[in-house]
């Protein structure tokens, strides 16, 4: 038996997170097209599923050969999605983690942390620029009335900021307490 | 510099991986090499594992088998290099090792 379910994330942990939940009550996520993830009803917890933000986009043959290699281990490749990888494994094989050193945890949310910073900075300066516009009109001196749309549009960019920007804040935080465990423990 | 270097620890899943690569394997087989080694204890991601080798390649440590052509499992294998590194990383963890029996008398 199959189910659909349409869910948007911004967060992809909280993305995995859901995953893995749905797992754990018997449906197992076997397709996603965004925005919408296909589960099929089987045993409950019987894959572990991991979501990957790739530095390139899954289509880049960099990307496709990371891919490949991580298949061959005996991992599932569920889906892609722009940047993000989609895998599974069977939880009775074990646990399942991409990353299991300081080093390459480290280097992974160092990158993550890196593209978010550089995607909230486009992210402020378009809602500087919407706000601009919308309250005092084109520079050049050809509108000059409220433009609302820009307003809202501005407005709505801040709201993404607050929230996104808690996100990365959350990957930056993480990337000191790892490499504050690296010292001990190598 | 590169000596300075040569003389670093290295870490559990590098000196693992130089280790099973004394036998020309793949990714897959390197992963169970190493989980058995360490009676497992050392369960190495596929993405660590990933960009471990990538690394050690392009520092010339282990080096890639040319296979068949197009054949997606590529085989590594460990280079003259690579073996030098795990002969200095013994030393070390010999140095540890006798160090710490000494104060502790295990």
């Amino acid at each position: 038996m199959k189910s659909e379910v349409i869910k948007m994330f911004i967060d992809i942990e909280k993305e995995e997170e859901w995953l893995n939940d749905m797992s754990s009550k018997g449906r197992q996520c076997i397709h996603y097209s965004f925005p919408k993830y296909l589960f099929e009803h089987g045993e409950k917890g019987e894959y572990i599923y991991r979501i990957e933000f790739l530095e390139k986009s899954t289509s880049h043959p960099e990307s496709k050969a990371y891919i490949n290699f991580i298949e061959d281990s005996g991992v599932e490749h569920v889906a892609s999605h722009l940047n993000s990888v989609y895998f599974r494994k069977k939880a009775e094989d074990g646990p399942f983690n991409l990353y299991t050193d300081y080093e390459s945890r480290i280097k992974y949310f160092k990158k993550m942390s890196i593209k978010g910073v550089m995607l909230l900075i486009v992210s402020i300066l378009a809602s500087i620029i919407n706000l601009f516009y919308g309250f005092f009109g084109d520079i050049l001196g050809v509108k000059r009335q409220l433009s609302y749309m820009n307003i809202v549009a501005g407005i709505l960019m801040l709201l993404f900021i607050l929230y996104f920007g808690q996100i990365v804040w959350k990957d930056i935080r993480r990337v000191k307490q790892l490499k504050k465990d690296k010292e001990i423990y190598g | 510099m590169a000596e300075n270097n040569e003389k670093m620890p290295l870490t559990e899943a590098v000196y693992y991986i130089l280790l099973a690569l004394h036998t020309p394997m793949h990714g897959y087989g390197i992963m169970q090499f190493v989980k058995e080694m360490s009676n497992g204890r050392v369960n190495l991601g596929p993405g660590t594992l990933y960009g471990a080798i990538s690394t050690m390649v392009g520092k010339g440590w282990i080096k890639t088998l040319d296979g068949e052509e197009n054949s997606r499992k590529k085989e590594y294998e460990i280079t003259i290099e690579g073996k030098q590194i795990v002969l200095n990383e013994i030393l070390r963890l010999e140095e540890l090792i006798n160090n710490g029996r000494k104060i502790t008398s295990i």
